[in-house]
């Protein structure tokens, strides 16, 4: 949700500083950028070493951040809502969804990522949304372990593949 | 020309490529009508299953999804005044109108049309212009390479939406990004702290999917609303010839303009499609009807738009420069394919070439042939829940990943990108200039520091030869002109803010 006017008009201190979080992030980054490629050889203009360009990206970044850090317009965020803890739980999700497509392979892993957005996140009744997952995950790991030969982890098949 | 016309026509209707044009397109349509899922995400999250098809089919593809897009965001432009991507937005001005007085059939119909002629015109443009592109780039040496990336870069930080001190910060990262893996020359480790998946440096795909797909998907869920119901009849979609006659000079100006804009670095859908409502209004009898439903305002935007998604395919096919955010993405999927695309590649891949030239063409009329008599169908997708794609799209894109190098790393980096994409986009960062100069940066160090080798540590070979001066002129005049039109602006603001308000 954008913000109205009057709340970008005469933004509080905190929420102000908020707005710098971005720029200030960037311009972090861009220092950081700046002293790894100095780590590297710079070598000379004859001959550019391997840090050479990574110094000018991140000398560019520096000055541009530096300058958005005074420049940034409150206007230009959009407010966190209840919406963005879904976003959270979601990311939480992924993570959760990562070492178990390691260690257990694309259909039980895939079917319990799936049951879960569609039942919580699309809210899906509990029936469909297993339905949904189990036909899904079924589908995917056709299309991708048996028909495009994808060597996902192999983990229990159930007998099935 | 006409032998690799020939080549291209056998290529295209091999009964694998169309199936692949028909896939594309309808594709393209059906990510077009749903909101949300933009031609940009939908290209990220499908670069993975290229993989398994060889470069001429992959490219068919992925030309047909964007074209296909271009015609399927009309849809909802017209009948909901919710555009399924950018390029329509300037659809729904007169689109809406014409739908609520109970001429959306008509709007969609000559929307249709127009983009089919776009389309049509534009690939024969592009026949008789990237043959002569390609002979005059043969002669070109890493200075020109080099100001041409510097150029496309520049001109998408410059032209594309948003703050153009952001975009340049975008710019900026995606350039450093790139640098990250070995050395393009002296084969050094940089940035990759041990880290054995990051030699090669960050996966493309990984990024792409990241940024646009997965970054989609997270700001998808966050806002999140139930799907709005077609209020609007659709009966008769075949114009009148009252309504073909109208629209005739726009679907000309808006396809030439489109044509033209599409080939300049920077250029794309957007712009076209803008330009083209500006142009209209102005040459307009009466332009107090734009915005009221006035039918040329939906013909020329959409002739403009199609028309640059296929012209957009000049500087890439023959210089090797991506003009605009998708085709970076389809240059990355030359790149996985084995294929540098440059100004040998008519003659050392002509199948490659002609056969997306040709399956242009079909593509075109399958389009016309199915967009009218399945409108109704098309609008019926709307009703598939956002939650319910968003689910299936986030596995799709996390399996699709590591499918690229069978490497669980990369579905972290995606993830990693997707939190970036979505905090980018609450913050107002557009991900379009990050991933093209993540694209185009390699190729930028590559050819500036041969450059530099090659004049012995002189920077003057830049501006000492023709092209590559020509090219750095025109950059410098971007860079000033939108100094100087930036600065212009405050001014007025500030003239504003000074005006004594009228008191009550």
């Amino acid at each position: 949700m954008p913000l109205s006017p009057d709340d970008v008009s005469d933004p509080p201190v905190r929420r102000r500083l908020a707005y710098r979080i971005g720029p200030l992030v960037l311009l972090c980054l861009g220092i950081v950028a700046a002293v790894l490629a100095c780590t590297l050889a710079l070598g000379e203009a004859r001959r550019p070493g391997p840090g050479l360009w990574p110094l000018l990206a991140s000398g560019l970044l520096v000055a541009v951040a530096a300058l958005l850090l005074f420049r940034e317009d409150p206007a230009d965020y959009e407010r966190w809502t209840r919406g963005t803890a879904r976003v959270g739980v979601a990311v939480l999700s992924v993570v959760a969804f990562i070492p178990l497509f390691q260690f257990t392979g694309l259909l039980p892993a895939g079917f319990l990522l799936l049951a879960f957005w569609l039942r919580f996140f699309a809210r899906e009744r509990l029936f469909k949304a297993l339905i949904l997952a189990a036909s899904g995950a079924v589908v995917l790991q056709l299309v991708f372990v048996e028909v495009l030969g994808v060597p996902v982890p192999a983990g229990p098949r159930f007998g099935l593949f | 020309m006409l032998d690799g016309l020939l080549t291209g026509l056998s290529v295209a209707f091999s009964l694998t490529n169309l199936l692949y044009v028909l896939v594309g397109v309808l594709l393209g349509m059906i990510i077009g009508v749903l909101p949300g899922l933009g031609p940009t995400a939908t290209i990220a999250l499908l670069l993975p299953i290229t993989y398994a098809l060889d470069s001429t089919s992959a490219i068919i593809l992925l030309a047909g999804i964007y074209y296909g897009s271009m015609y399927g965001g009309t849809i909802t432009s017209v009948l909901l005044r919710l555009p399924g991507e950018a390029a329509s937005v300037v659809t729904t001005f007169d689109g809406y109108q014409l739908a609520q007085q109970g001429h959306a059939g008509p709007a969609l119909g000559i929307a249709a049309i127009g983009s089919f002629a776009g389309g049509i015109l534009s690939v024969l443009g592009l026949v008789l212009l990237a043959p002569l592109m390609a002979t005059v780039a043969v002669g070109f040496a890493p200075p020109e390479y080099a100001a041409l990336s510097l150029l496309g870069i520049l001109l998408v930080v410059y032209l594309g939406q948003g703050s153009v001190l952001k975009n340049l910060c975008m710019a900026a990262v995606g350039l450093f990004l790139a640098s990250v893996g070995q050395d393009p020359i002296t084969g050094t480790q940089r940035f990759t702290f041990g880290e054995v998946s990051l030699f090669d440096g960050l996966d493309f795909v990984a990024v792409a999917m990241g940024l646009f797909g997965v970054g989609e998907i997270l700001y998808n869920l966050e806002n999140s609303e139930r799907g709005q119901q077609v209020k609007a009849k659709i009966k008769n979609v075949w114009p009148s010839r009252r309504d073909l006659r109208d629209s005739a000079g726009a679907i000309g100006r808006g396809s030439l303009l489109g044509f033209v804009i599409g080939v300049l670095p920077g250029g794309g859908g957007v712009i076209s499609s803008l330009a083209s409502y500006a142009v209209e209004k102005r040459v307009a009898k009466d332009p107090g009807r734009f915005g009221k439903g006035a039918i040329q305002g939906v013909a020329g935007p959409e002739s403009a738009n199609n028309a640059s998604s296929s012209s957009s395919f000049i500087p890439l096919l023959t210089l090797g420069i991506p003009p605009n955010v998708v085709l970076a993405l389809i240059y990355g999927a030359l790149l996985i394919q084995g294929v540098t695309p440059g100004p040998d590649l008519i003659t050392d891949k002509p199948e490659l070439f002609w056969g997306v030239v040709a399956s242009m063409v079909i593509g075109n009329v399958m389009l016309l042939a199915l967009n009218l008599p399945l409108v109704g169908v098309f609008v019926r997708l709307l009703k598939v829940r956002t939650g319910i794609l968003v689910a299936f799209a986030m596995l799709v894109t996390l399996v699709g990943v590591f499918s690229v190098s069978n490497d669980v790393f990369d579905i972290w980096v995606v993830l990693a990108f997707g939190v970036l994409g979505w905090l980018m986009r609450k913050a107002n960062f557009e991900p379009g200039p990050l991933v093209l100069a993540f694209v185009l940066g390699p190729l930028l160090e590559k050819c500036f520091r041969q450059s530099m080798l090659m004049s012995g540590g002189s920077p003057d070979i830049f501006v000492s030869r023709p092209v590559s001066a020509g090219i750095l002129v025109v950059v410098a005049l971007v860079v000033v002109l939108s100094v100087a039109g930036a600065l212009r602006r405050r001014r007025s603001a500030r003239d504003d803010e000074r005006e004594p308000t009228p008191s009550r």
